[in-house]
């Protein structure tokens, strides 16, 4: 059974169209990433299953039944962490975590064990005093985790958790995250950062301007665009003829200059990178580093579109 | 729904402007009012008339020598039992000539003498003596009509004596008899028309918890706003909690009532206990009447928290205090000028006593105050709680019209 089953939604804002029949399908126990830009319409959807935001047409199924605004039932099991950092400024950490737990959870003895084991799990008991101004942006972020889970929700949306959070708290997240998943809750994953969708998603599923472009997990995504190989060297400058050449050369997709590197997108094949260096090397070209990589997420994204994911 | 409550009671108490608004301010003021009423808040003494008697052999032969002694004797009292405060200051002189002199010169505010007749006789301050000018001009008044009085009371008696002696001297024998005969109150019953004694500056605090009560609407505005769901992202994230909007507004109302009627008792225990103002001993009502006005602050502050403005609560607390501000205007707060308002607006329009909260909190009190009946009392209660439940009323369908709509 789909923990999350939605179909044909449809989303408008006045002129702008900003979810264009939206499908998906989450199956339980998975990390769904959904990546794409700002403003492609990640935030709505997630919004539009929790019931905040109504919507033009479409059908929203939670744990097989349908989603309405009053189906406090399967709110409850339901956990939400969102994109801005969500808590009462008044209330110290503790208080926060209990309080927002406690709209979940009347039992107070049974909620006194969850806040402790979120505050453990987010690592906070040392914070578990302090008020929310006095707490880092990493701390703050890791607070804002905490609210979310501390109820134990078999369902997690996660919306771009990692936003302005140096890269130990990042990780420290991800592995929290991971952890979530092997206790059995279903996590839906938001980011516009290619790497951590990789890193932890199960399937992805790539969104631009409302529409889902494409879905699958991260290899079935690569092999769905003709980028076998990037290759990347550090080279001060190349002439438009080299560019030429190089473009030129068989399984070259696209080569391009610029800060001083340069990036030759291929086919897979064996003998890429030798072709590369034999242009450079004929053209007496000064090289520096040299490497090259599979594609990304982010290579995905440009064949799909056409553009950058993060311009 | 008690998570919410305990929730709304910790955040409002760390929220420094609720505090500010809701506790302090009135407190202030009723601080600032103490001192500007002191010079008229006094316990109705006044400080002994300094009087000068021409002592010669007809005074020293006079009863009303005696009588003066009495008034000048701090051991015997003003009224003769002993309290311990005269009423007069006596210097004796030999001749009028020296009497006048002191006169002249202020010193004292009148001169006492027996004149041939043997009737007493009261010479005041010319006015163009010291007497006249100043602080002692502002006293000098009072004090004259002190001294008339001393005289035409001793006269008084004096004839009355006389005409017991020559109509019925037997009655002389009975105490009773000629203390009833001397006693001006003998066929006067002492009634008020009111419960308290009239204090104008009485008027000037319950226009004070007028103002406080509008004050701690910041309360419940202030809980509102951070469970409408456009207000803010903490809002937005309880709206879609596994408990319900209106558990949650439920809570918070609850809180914020609750702690408003903590606060405006706290108020009235200060203007109570340290101002010393009069509740006629009916303070009990007096709690009774303040959860009503906070029933009445509440209902005004979530409907100010429900209405679509931009901003979170800073915009319904700008609108509240204005509110406060004009009110309050309405309920005399601000001086004698407004409170001749409030006065002649009441008259012309007696309904607007009962349209404006900060006039119905402050005639909640008046009516305590003034009137043994508590009808009119109950009466502005049921208004108070009227008036919150109409204004929760309205605030309802605007709270759940709130839709969150961001992209």
């Amino acid at each position: 059974m789909d923990i999350v089953a939605v179909d044909g939604l449809v989303k408008r804002y006045g002129e702008l169209l900003a979810l264009d029949h939206f499908d998906l399908h989450i199956a339980e126990g998975e990390i769904f990433g959904l990546l794409g830009p700002n403003g492609s319409g990640k935030t709505t959807a997630i919004n539009c299953m929790l019931q905040l935001l109504t919507y033009d047409r479409g059908s929203i199924r939670l744990f097989g039944e349908d989603m309405a605004p009053a189906r406090y039932d399967l709110k409850r099991r339901i956990g939400i962490v969102p994109q801005q950092v969500a808590v009462l400024e008044e209330l110290s950490v503790r208080e926060n975590i209990d309080f927002f737990c406690s709209l979940y959870v009347s039992d107070r003895a049974r909620r006194r064990a969850l806040v402790d084991e979120a505050i453990d799990f987010v690592g906070l008991a040392e914070f578990a005093g302090f008020r929310p101004k006095k707490l880092s942006g990493g701390l703050l972020r890791r607070l804002n985790i905490a609210c979310g889970i501390a109820h134990k929700p078999e369902l997690i949306f996660f919306d771009e958790p990692t936003v302005a959070v140096d890269p130990q708290s990042r990780n420290a997240i991800l592995v929290g995250i991971k952890g979530l998943r092997d206790e059995g809750a279903t996590v839906v994953y938001t980011s516009h950062y290619m790497e951590e969708v990789e890193q932890i998603c199960s399937r992805i599923m790539i969104m631009d301007g409302g529409r889902v472009l494409a879905q699958g997990t991260n290899e079935e995504l690569k092999r769905m665009v003709s980028t076998g190989e990037k290759i990347v060297i550090e080279v001060p400058s190349v002439s438009d003829a080299v560019l030429r050449r190089l473009r030129a050369l068989p399984h070259v997709l696209e080569a391009g200059h610029a800060d001083q590197t340069l990036t030759v997108r291929c086919e897979a094949s064996p003998h890429n990178l030798t072709d590369v260096l034999g242009v450079l090397g004929a053209a007496r070209v000064q090289l520096g580093r040299v490497y090259a990589e599979p594609p990304t997420l982010n290579d995905v994204f440009l064949e799909l579109t056409g553009r950058e994911l993060r311009d | 729904m008690r998570s919410t409550f305990k929730a709304t009671v910790i955040m409002l108490l760390r929220t420094p402007s609720a505090l500010v608004w809701a506790l302090a301010f009135p407190v202030l003021m009723a601080t600032l009012f103490m001192f500007m009423f002191s010079s008229m808040r006094n316990d109705g003494s006044v400080d002994a008339v300094p009087v000068a008697v021409v002592a010669d052999a007809a005074w020293d032969d006079s009863m009303f020598a005696e009588a003066v002694g009495a008034l000048a004797d701090e051991d015997a009292g003003a009224s003769g039992e002993g309290t311990g405060a005269a009423l007069l200051v006596v210097t004796e002189v030999e001749t009028l000539a020296e009497a006048r002199d002191l006169l002249d010169a202020g010193e004292v505010d009148g001169v006492f003498r027996i004149d041939g007749a043997g009737e007493v006789q009261l010479t005041v301050a010319p006015e163009y003596s010291s007497a006249h000018q100043g602080d002692r001009g502002r006293s000098y008044g009072i004090n004259r009509s002190i001294l008339e009085t001393v005289a035409s009371s001793y006269t008084q008696s004096e004839a009355l004596l006389e005409d017991l002696v020559a109509h019925d001297p037997s009655a002389l024998s009975d105490p009773q008899v000629v203390e009833r005969a001397l006693s001006l109150a003998a066929d006067t019953e002492h009634i008020s028309l009111t419960r308290g004694t009239p204090d104008e500056t009485v008027r000037y605090y319950y226009a004070l918890m007028g103002m406080a009560t509008m004050f701690v609407a910041q309360l419940s505005m202030i809980a509102v706003s951070n469970i409408r769901p456009t207000a803010s992202a903490v809002a937005a994230r309880r709206c879609i909690a596994g408990t319900s909007r209106i558990r949650q507004l439920a809570g918070a109302l609850l809180g914020s009532w609750a702690l408003s009627a903590i606060f405006l008792s706290v108020a009235f225990a200060f203007i109570r206990f340290v101002v010393g103002i009069d509740f006629e001993g009916r303070e009990g009502l007096c709690l009774l009447a303040l959860a009503a006005g906070a029933c009445m602050a509440t209902g005004l502050g979530a409907l100010v928290g429900s209405l679509p403005l931009k901003g979170s609560a800073s915009s319904g607390s700008g609108i509240l205090t204005g509110l406060t501000c004009v009110l309050s205007i309405f309920a005399g707060l601000y001086g004698e000028p407004t409170m001749k308002l409030a006065d002649s607006i009441a008259r012309a329009v007696p309904v607007s006593a009962w349209i404006n909260p900060t006039k119905l909190v402050c005639d909640l009190f008046y009516s305590l105050y003034f009137y043994e009946s508590l009808v009119p009392f109950a009466a502005r209660l049921l208004a108070c709680v009227a008036w919150g439940a109409v204004l929760f009323a309205c605030a309802a369908p605007l709270f759940r019209r709130h839709r969150y709509a961001h992209l």
